[in-house]
């Protein structure tokens, strides 16, 4: 049995761990040692509580702290946020990964949002990245996402010419030679994506293969009684700035039931009522999905998720990340978006719309209909299977 | 160089607290001796950019050390180790001191690591208990002795009891992290983050805590570097400056270096912009790390900021003028002005008062007298740091075998 170490680097939210969680579950139970390397143990611990999985700190760079209107593609990100933007920088992570690979003597690698992870294993471990659309850095993800805005175009692919170069010089420091871009430099054996090919704003992508993803089972959701004819599963992040307004408007929503999944808000925050359910513990979304008319999060595992049970989904986008696919949904007419910035936004009337509009949920059907793709932790196991019984990649 | 007949140990060197390269300089001369003596090395640190710069060396393997970034609320809210644990540590919740505590035990354990010796690394120390023996080798400020818990900032009014209240809940926060790997409480915060062996490298009468029992001081060891390159070298006197980018008072300080038309003056920096560099035929500048024992035998006086240096200064008879820029900083720079052998620059006070400074630095022969004799008493007192530390792990990786 191998030794598979799961690194994640870039992002937030459960979105990334829970479904680690359920492919880390998948290899436990063929008897692989599974370890797992992260920027955020605090949220890495929660998630994999219980399962006899190794927790270490990931290497990473602090970051720039530049505005995040400067990152318009995912080399601006790893410039900015993942210590690109410098040889010495990018070398410091590099070989802290690579070290990590070593010392802990590991025969695979399984990345999510982890591009210096995958970089670092060239030569010297199999790797195989299972990310959402997003950090994949296959061919197609090393554009410029920010169409809509101007952006300077050319100081970015100045940043991706510079980022190649520094990753090349990495590599000749470490007795590789030169990736011919950045795809090359930062590409792992096997990629997986678990996205649906129709919310992905880089579709359609060559050698990837997209999967369902498959989130561990949790609690079991007890809805709030007496239970309303209409049912709406929320995700709320504390962070989201009208995250107070939100819960507001579900406040004043007694015609359904509510159940809202949150990462922390405070609890004077959280506005009691009998049709909502307030729950931080992470529930069982493939009983709970089923059931509930309508979602309610900021983007991510969870709209895909919502989206694959034929669920319309209002999004709160966070982040570019979620905004991008929340603008396939909408152009899909599975989803309705929010991006206003008013302080005292009123949500009651878009929540109404989400549960009143047959169509949304008619799309989301005919599109879950549509893509059917494989279970991801089947397809994982599949790949890690292939990868074992190979020979190491070359460099 | 020593030889070590016992086989070859892997031995983590861990690095969490702190900036700048006084920890990782004394680290680098150890890991020489360590290597010298068949030892594996691996080197843990939060500043991997700093740390592989300092360790580029194909037997010595650098990896990231778990840590909190900080909760970032201004350093005058630190009034003791604790505090320093809580605002910069992750000692602030149960959750994170938790996820670190266990992070750095995973670590060792998967590493296979039979020694640890921890520099500013309280968590790692706390992390190593029940999992291998641990040596500590500090300078004075982060030294998690007995006498290290106090609280230091005594200058100005704090609020005391929320400080006391911080320490209180540390313990009761690491207290939890030690029950889930199944680890009896702690008594007390000294207990929690200990090791079996402590060092410092720091000269007591400089320590604001000594004197420390069960712990033993040593000099600092050079780790190499360029050999000095005085400019203008026949000057009547000679100035060492060690001087930081992100000093407030920077631009000013530069132009009074400028001034010292008597004095060679050789400079190294962390990345002072060229352009802030003064031209002046007396006055050198280096972001290469000098010989500092070859530096201090032949300067008169030295300016730096803190930590490591004002100790060597003293410890080598030479006037020193500090320019605090951290809690740390002040406290070392306050004994050697009551010791009279130092001068002192805040932040706070007036920038034109950098000039008349320096030239009492190079002009005050009491000050330089008194240094000498300060000097003279305690020379060859202390062990030289290296060995002991090495003699020291050797000592523990004995025991534990």
């Amino acid at each position: 049995m191998a030794r598979i170490l799961i690194a994640w680097e870039l992002g937030g939210g459960f979105g990334h761990v829970l479904p680690l969680r359920a492919i880390s579950v998948a290899l436990l139970a063929q008897g692989h040692q599974v370890l797992v390397a992260a920027r955020d143990l605090t949220r890495v611990e929660h998630g994999f509580a219980g399962l006899p999985v190794a927790v270490l700190a990931a290497p990473f760079f602090p970051g720039l702290a530049a505005r995040p209107g400067q990152q318009s593609s995912l080399a601006d990100v790893l410039w900015f946020d993942a210590g690109g933007h410098s040889s010495e920088s990018l070398a410091a992570v590099f070989f802290a990964w690579r070290a990590l690979l070593v010392e802990l003597r590991i025969d695979l690698l399984i990345a999510d949002a982890a591009p210096m992870a995958v970089a670092a294993t060239h030569g010297v471990v199999r790797s195989l990245a299972y990310d959402g659309f997003f950090h994949a850095t296959d061919a197609a993800a090393w554009g410029i996402f920010r169409d809509w805005e101007q952006v300077d175009v050319a100081a970015c692919q100045e940043r991706a010419q510079r980022l190649l170069a520094h990753l090349n010089e990495v590599r000749l420091s470490a007795g590789l030679g030169p990736a011919k871009d950045l795809t090359h430099g930062f590409g792992a054996q096997l990629q997986f994506i678990r996205h649906l090919r129709a919310l992905d704003y880089a579709a359609p992508r060559a050698d990837v293969r997209y999967v369902c993803p498959s989130f561990p089972s949790g609690a079991q959701a007890h809805w709030p009684g007496p239970v309303q004819p209409r049912r709406v599963f929320a995700y709320l992040r504390k962070d989201y700035p009208q995250v107070d307004r939100m819960v507001h408007a579900l406040a004043r929503l007694p015609q359904a039931s509510v159940i809202c999944f949150h990462d922390g808000i405070a609890v004077d925050k959280l506005r009691p009522a009998a049709h909502i359910a307030y729950v931080t513990e992470t529930l069982d979304l493939e009983t709970l999905l089923p059931e509930v008319d309508a979602v309610i999060c900021h983007g991510g595992g969870l709209q895909v998720r919502a989206t694959q049970h034929g669920k319309p989904v209002l999004l709160l986008p966070l982040h570019t990340e979620q905004y991008l696919s929340a603008r396939m949904a909408v152009r899909a007419g599975v989803a309705l978006l929010y991006l206003g910035t008013d302080e005292r936004p009123d949500f009651l009337p878009l929540i109404r719309r989400l549960l009143g509009a047959s169509a949304l949920a008619e799309g989301a059907r005919s599109l879950a209909a549509r893509e059917r793709d494989p279970d991801a932790v089947a397809s994982v196991l599949q790949g890690v299977q292939e990868l074992l019984e190979g020979a190491l990649p070359d460099a | 160089m020593a030889t070590n007949a016992s086989p070859a140990k892997r031995i983590l060197l861990a690095w969490e607290l702190g900036h700048g390269f006084g920890h990782v300089y004394p680290l680098r001369a150890l890991a020489n001796e360590l290597l010298a003596r068949g030892h594996q090395v691996l080197v843990a640190g939060r500043s991997l950019l700093r740390v592989r710069s300092t360790f580029d060396d194909a037997r010595i393997q650098v990896l990231a050390a778990p840590f909190f970034p900080g909760v970032m609320l201004p350093a005058t809210q630190q009034c003791s180790l604790a505090d320093v644990i809580w605002f910069d540590g992750g000692g602030h919740s149960p959750s994170v001191l938790g996820a670190l505590f266990r992070a750095w035990r995973t670590l060792l354990d998967e590493l296979h690591i039979d020694l640890l010796i921890a520099d500013a690394a309280p968590m790692a120390l706390a992390g190593a208990a029940g999992v291998c023996p641990a040596l500590s080798f500090d300078n004075y400020f982060h030294a998690t002795d007995e006498r290290g818990w106090g609280i230091f900032r005594d200058w100005e009014r704090i609020d005391r009891r929320a400080s006391e209240e911080r320490s209180r809940a540390l313990l009761s926060h690491v207290n939890l992290a030690r029950a889930s790997v199944g680890l009896d409480p702690a008594a007390h915060l000294a207990a929690a983050f200990d090791a079996q062996a402590r060092v410092i490298r720091f000269l007591p009468e400089l320590d604001y805590a000594a004197p420390r029992p069960g712990v033993c001081y040593v000099g600092v060891s050079n780790a190499g570097g360029l050999a000095p390159d005085w400019p203008q070298p026949d000057r009547r006197q000679r100035l060492f400056a060690y001087v930081r980018k992100d000093y407030a008072q920077l631009d000013r300080l530069l132009a009074a270096l400028a001034t010292l038309e008597d004095c060679s003056v050789l400079c190294f920096h962390d990345g002072v912009p060229a352009a802030k560099m003064p031209c002046a035929a007396h006055l050198s500048f280096s972001a290469e790390p000098f010989d500092i024992r070859a530096v201090l035998a032949q300067a008169d006086a030295v300016l730096c900021h803190g930590g490591s240096l004002q100790a060597l200064t003293v410890r080598s008879g030479k006037r020193l003028l500090s320019l605090p820029m951290q809690a740390e900083q002040f406290l070392c720079a306050r004994m050697a002005v009551r010791l009279g052998v130092g001068l002192l620059h805040l932040q706070s006070d007036k920038p034109t008062e950098l000039a008349i400074l320096l030239r009492r630095l190079l002009a005050d022969e009491a000050l330089a007298e008194r240094a000498r004799a300060l000097a003279d008493q305690f020379r060859g007192r202390d062990p030289e740091g290296v060995q002991t530390v090495a003699d020291s792990a050797a000592r523990l990786l004995a025991q534990a075998c």
